[in-house]
């Protein structure tokens, strides 16, 4: 049998009644609270009996002072000489504790003990809040911008998408915990002015296994869905360094209290430090990330290169559903075929691409886009956006006319789709298709001089659209 | 409506002033108070602490003495006023009572 224990507490930081609540409980099974760091709290094995609790705010410590500071020691001798004996402190929050029955308090004020609480909460956790949510807003509004600017491209990738998920989970816990505190004092110091008492502090530790769940769940989706092993490692190597920061800027904190560095030159050492080693991260993940990416991405066949009027080409050969060759007889068989894929758990998109070489621009070519939508709520945004998108890439008169640009529906049938459009600029057809099937929507492009026949729209649906 | 800081005394300001017409350890208070109001009156450690860093800033009290932690603190000429004011406002709230309910009642 161990004589200590380890936990991980999921209070928050002004919970002071469900603090005193949970380590009364301890201590009546036989646990004393011994020493409490920023993710554990130490217990040592006890006769069980009753013990009170306080849960005092000292607003003038920090994590950052190389020892207790002559105020707290003072602090210290005052609550002995009343019975209360420290248990442990971890920078603004101390721990009391006394065995005598119905001891006197050490808070008798409630004003004050309000005005200590709100101290030491804007002193630890007020200016992380503002940043959280400036932030986290920052982020989304990146994030959404983003989506807006490319939706496809957006969409279509899992850790980006996950990434939003996880910013706006992050913001709304953070606006969650601020609001509940000043919601929780507000209505503490109006309790406070009349009955000079203070109320229960609110309970929601669900916040902190809501972050663990979230983020667990995000990297599981994540890892499972990217497949590939140098993603995973990559997510892997992502959520190690994390880790690894994490403890070397602690363990540098603490390296300056040992060496009785000023509690303002450690702080702000540590800032700098912490700043830094989050950009070095963060620079090194990302060039790693676009290595992988790059790597993940590369083309799986080989190209070869050829000679043209003194320059050198590619000529790639990716697999694509759909060539030419299927749709009409050609003796060409020098096509570059590129084909670019990717895929989330949102959809999946692929572009594909069939050109001839430089040598023979008079054969034709053929370009095509298949979105899989795998969430149907999905589907009427995907349109739109493609809809939208029709006539990227073509030139607009001047000055422009409004109906310049039209998508006509079309005999979708032929085409073995829902649906189908087909793009229409200045009174000419384009030879450009957007065909609605099921599960996926897919934009067709021929030459300008290749008007697809029905059996061609046919095989067009039979390989692309199931 | 909020009590604007001393505008009026807690009982426990109260008597944390009334122990220091004489210099006094900050920390013999605590059982000072208790003594002299029959257990009625307690002040919790960590309030004796804030109340004097209080009184201190609002130069209600002084120090008199500091050796090593333990400091010893006296009232000053304000403190007493604000004492003085106090026991104005409880006397006239005695006198008010007791014109409303009569001797008998005390």
């Amino acid at each position: 049998m161990t004589d200590t224990k380890k936990v991980v507490p999921l209070f928050a930081f002004y919970d002071k009644t469900g603090i005193e609540e949970y380590l009364k409980k301890q201590a009546e099974e036989g646990w004393l609270l011994e020493k409490m760091s920023e993710l554990i709290w130490q217990f040592r094995k006890i006769e069980p009996k009753k013990i009170e609790f306080s849960v005092v705010y000292f607003p003038k410590a920090s994590a950052f002072d190389p020892k207790p500071s002559e105020s707290q020691l003072s602090f210290e001798e005052f609550c002995e000489h009343t019975g209360w004996q420290l248990a442990a402190s971890k920078a603004k929050l101390q721990v009391y504790y006394n065995e005598a029955e119905s001891p006197t308090p050490i808070e008798t004020d409630a004003q004050i003990q309000l005005n200590n609480i709100n101290k030491a909460v804007n002193g630890a956790y007020l200016p992380t809040w503002i940043i959280n949510i400036v932030h986290g807003i920052f982020q989304i509004v990146l994030f959404f911008y983003t989506l807006h600017a490319d939706y496809f491209k957006s969409v279509s990738s899992s850790p980006y998408m996950l990434a939003g998920v996880c910013w706006i989970v992050m913001l709304i816990l953070a606006i969650t915990d601020a609001f509940v505190y000043f919601r929780w004092h507000r209505k503490a110091k109006k309790y406070a002015e009349v009955n000079d008492d203070i109320i229960s502090t609110p309970r929601h530790c669900f916040l902190i296994p809501v972050v663990i769940l979230t983020t667990f769940m995000g990297m599981t989706l994540l890892m499972l869905h990217m497949g590939g092993n140098s993603m995973i490692v990559w997510a892997i190597m992502y959520c190690v360094s994390a880790i690894i920061m994490t403890a070397l800027i602690l363990f540098i904190s603490k390296l300056f209290k040992r060496i009785r560095m000023s509690s303002k030159i450690n702080r702000a050492l540590t800032i700098v430090i912490t700043v830094l080693i989050s950009i070095g991260l963060v620079v090194v993940l990302l060039v790693l990330a676009e290595d992988t990416i790059r790597v993940a991405n590369s083309r799986k066949s080989d190209y070869i290169t050829y000679e043209y009027k003194g320059h050198t080409y590619k000529a790639f050969g990716d697999d694509i559903p759909l060539r030419i060759a299927n749709l009409r007889s050609s003796d060409y068989e020098e096509y570059s075929t590129v084909c670019a894929e990717r895929d989330s758990f949102l959809i999946n998109y692929m572009k594909a691409t069939e050109e001839p070489r430089w040598n023979a621009l008079e054969q034709p070519e053929l370009e095509y886009t298949v979105v899989t939508v795998k969430v149907p709520l999905l589907y009427n945004m995907c349109l739109k956006v493609m809809l939208d998108n029709f006539s990227k890439n073509y030139g607009y008169p001047e000055p422009y006319e409004a109906d310049w640009e039209q998508h006509k529906e079309v005999d979708a049938t032929v085409w073995g789709a829902n649906s189908a459009y087909e793009l229409v600029l200045g009174g000419e057809v384009q030879n450009r298709y957007i065909l609605c099937y099921e599960h996926c929507i897919v934009e067709i492009k021929f030459d300008y001089d290749w008007q697809p026949t029905e059996e061609q729209k046919a095989m067009v649906g039979e390989v692309l659209g199931k | 409506m909020p009590r604007a800081k001393f505008q009026t005394l807690t009982e426990q300001m109260f008597y944390v002033l009334l122990c220091l017409k004489e210099e006094c350890y900050g920390m013999d208070i605590l059982d000072r108070v208790p003594a002299m109001t029959n257990n009625r009156v307690n002040v919790g450690s960590g309030t004796l602490y804030n109340l004097l860093e209080q009184f201190m800033d609002e130069q209600m009290i002084r120090e008199t003495k500091v050796e090593g932690r333990r400091r010893s603190y006296i009232i000053t000429e304000k403190g007493k006023e604000m004492l003085a004011k106090e026991y104005e406002r409880v006397c006239a709230q005695m006198k008010d009572y007791l014109e409303i309910f009569g001797e008998e009642s005390v």
